[in-house]
């Protein structure tokens, strides 16, 4: 899903913050090695992807996360981590798999532009002087009874709304080698939705 | 607690900045401080190497289950650290921990000090986690009246982890469950303490308390603030603010018949505090009123003397104070609009000239408004919890019964009016232009996008409005 502006602004996304890109599973299941792994060494290759695969299809996304260093830990910190929430929060009064992961009754409909774009405060606006870019993003993989999900959000910061927004669902749980093969083909996508 | 895990979102600190030009004038230099440190390690720590530790610490469960119960622990909180629900590096983190360490000097043996982490809820809530992290909501912060009655919740918090409430309590569903064993995880999640837990927690938090320099006696109070039931100083004369001379609220809608019925029908719903335990409100002996006799009673039996040095409630007054703001920007930021309303309302009248109270005034309001006209609030007013308050209830039926045209009229001319008084807030303008596009149309908006375009050609909306003119 997507604005209707936003397809033709493939130029001015010189740059999209990413933040925290992120595996998290909602079941009640016991903790295990999945689980341990997706905490840490998992999620550090997949923030590696993200940056990789964003390029290699001629888009520059910039991660900032808990395994940044420097300026970019503090910022992740003190900036990042509240907008992540409030995008996080925007989506969940929309219709989606993340609010229907116990029933499990989500209706994959093909819905190709926002008739009202999920809006976000407007005041976050100030954060677009400070990272240079007004896009901002997410991209997360969900996973809950049995099948995973790949959030692909990217918010305009300066318009106080999402732009773009990619649900993918996965039959079964992503597993490492199946994990860049979604990555990349979300950037895929995205870079085609351009040249539309 | 599952609850809380599940329904934790958060959001604020990212407003210091965007305010600042706004609030700089009201608060000064008082904004809630991040300390700059590159010791990021309570909030960025090794969940298999923490939990090997924390098991050879306890004796209740077998080692294996232990490792999993603290490992899922540590990974949920680790995952809402990284979903922005708790402040990084603030002042009021430390202030707590330092708070913790009066009251029990003894401290979390593992890491020598208790870690707090302050969360963004303005659900008047505090827990301790099994493995001794100490999560507290601003919310609690700012219903609190003073440093006591908020060293009395922690006191008693800790004493849940002291006594290994929550592993025994594993261990006994473990134990109890007939049908095979369940995740560890969702018995951890889904517990709630049971009343004998509550009470022992009580009579070991007073113990800790009467021993440190805080005042036991504000113990009950505590008890029945966050219980919700003294909700006095929480509630607001809606009917003050819904004057007009154009919209007439229909004050049947919140007859105190229906405010009752709805307020029953929430406390049945909502789940109970942690603090609470299992209260039953509208019971003709609460157990809420035996905690407190209870209390009363360990007091007594101690001989506990209230300590003669007063404390020193300069810097928790200031916290309370940052902590009512930081409430209605984390409200507004998670999309609470109705609790955004009634919090910034309160805070409008506890600092009546605070531009910046108004303002959120202004936004929850227009965001509600405009959820009603998409047809879309129920499943926000269904959420909203009300707490034992009247008029969270009353607010609540205002906006589920109140027609959709009646309350865009409101709206409208609330705005109108604010903008009329003090034509220097872009905030009251941009939302004018924005309400009247819903409800009067577009031609009528765009004088006022205009309006605001000419006034303010580098106002923090000026991007959305450019956008609206074309």
């Amino acid at each position: 899903m997507h604005t209707d502006s936003f397809q033709n602004k493939k130029s001015e996304l010189q740059k999209v913050i990413c933040i925290n890109p992120t595996f998290r599973k909602f079941e009640d299941t016991d903790f295990d090695d999945e689980d341990y792994e997706f905490a840490s060494k998992f999620k550090q290759l997949y923030n590696s992807s993200i940056e990789k695969y964003s390029k290699k299809n001629k888009l520059n996304y910039e991660v900032y996360s808990p395994y940044s260093e420097g300026e970019k830990l503090t910022s992740y910190y003190k900036d990042l981590l509240p907008l992540k929430s409030a995008i996080l929060k925007s989506l969940n009064v929309q219709d989606n798999p993340m609010n229907e992961v116990e029933s499990n009754t989500y209706k994959k409909e093909i819905i190709q532009k926002f008739v009202v774009p999920t809006m976000l405060p407007a005041e976050l606006a100030e954060l677009v002087g400070k990272y240079d870019t007004p896009y901002f993003s997410l991209v997360d993989i969900y996973t809950s009874n049995g099948k995973s999900y790949l959030f692909h959000v990217i918010v305009d910061l300066n318009l106080g709304r999402i732009e773009y927004q990619e649900i993918k669902g996965y039959s079964g749980l992503v597993k490492k080698s199946e994990m860049k093969m979604f990555v990349y083909d979300s950037f895929y996508l995205l870079d085609k939705f351009f040249k539309k | 607690m599952k609850k809380y895990f599940t329904h934790f979102t958060v959001f604020c600190s990212l407003l210091f900045g965007s305010f600042l030009s706004v609030e700089a004038q009201q608060l000064s230099d008082d904004q809630l401080k991040v300390f700059q440190t590159s010791d990021l390690s309570k909030y960025n720590f090794d969940i298999e190497k923490k939990s090997k530790s924390l098991v050879k610490n306890q004796d209740v469960l077998e080692k294996d289950v232990a490792f999993k119960v603290y490992a899922d622990a540590l990974l949920r909180i680790s995952s809402m650290i990284n979903t922005g629900d708790f402040y990084i590096n603030d002042e009021i983190s430390s202030y707590l921990e330092g708070m913790i360490q009066k009251i029990d000097p003894d401290n979390n043996p593992e890491s020598g000090i208790y870690r707090v982490l302050l969360s963004r809820s303005s659900i008047p809530n505090a827990f301790c986690t099994v493995d001794g992290t100490v999560i507290v909501n601003i919310g609690l912060i700012g219903l609190m009246e003073n440093e006591s009655q908020l060293a009395g919740v922690l006191a008693h918090e800790i004493s849940h982890f002291k006594k290994s409430h929550s592993l025994k309590q594993v261990k006994a569903s473990i134990e109890d469950s007939k049908s095979g064993r369940r995740s560890y995880s969702s018995l951890y999640l889904s517990m709630k303490y049971s009343r004998d837990s509550e009470y022992e927690a009580d009579a070991a938090g007073l113990n800790l308390i009467a021993a440190s320099p805080f005042d036991a006696y504000e113990y009950s109070k505590a008890l029945e603030l966050v219980t919700g039931k003294n909700s006095d100083s929480t509630e607001i004369d809606l009917l003050q603010f819904f004057k007009s001379d154009v919209f007439k609220l229909d004050t049947s809608i919140i007859s105190a018949k229906e405010v009752k019925r709805l307020l029953k029908k929430s406390a049945k719903k909502e789940e109970r505090t942690l603090l609470s335990g299992n209260d039953e409100m509208f019971e003709s002996h609460p157990e809420g009123q035996k905690r407190q006799l209870a209390a009363g009673e360990i007091l007594s039996s101690i001989s506990y003397v209230k300590p003669t040095i007063a404390a020193n409630d300069v810097d928790f007054k200031r916290f309370q104070r940052l902590a009512r703001f930081e409430m209605v920007k984390n409200d507004y930021y998670r999309a609470d609009y109705l609790q955004g309303l009634h919090n910034a309302l309160r805070l409008s009248d506890l600092y009546p000239t605070n531009a910046f109270a108004k303002n959120m005034i202004v936004s929850n309001l227009y965001w509600l408004c405009n959820l009603k006209s998409a047809g879309v609030i129920d499943d926000l007013l269904d959420e909203t919890e009300i707490r034992n308050i009247k008029s969270m209830a009353q607010l609540k039926l205002i906006f589920q019964e109140t027609p959709n045209d009646e309350l865009g009229k409101f709206l409208f001319t609330y705005l109108k009016k604010l903008w009329e008084a003090d034509n220097s807030n872009e905030t009251v303008l941009y939302y004018l232009a924005s309400a009247a596009d819903i409800h009067l149309g577009k031609e009528t908006a765009k004088i006022h996008y205009k309006n605001y375009s000419s006034k303010f050609p580098n106002g923090i909306y000026i991007t959305s409005v450019n956008e609206k003119l074309q």
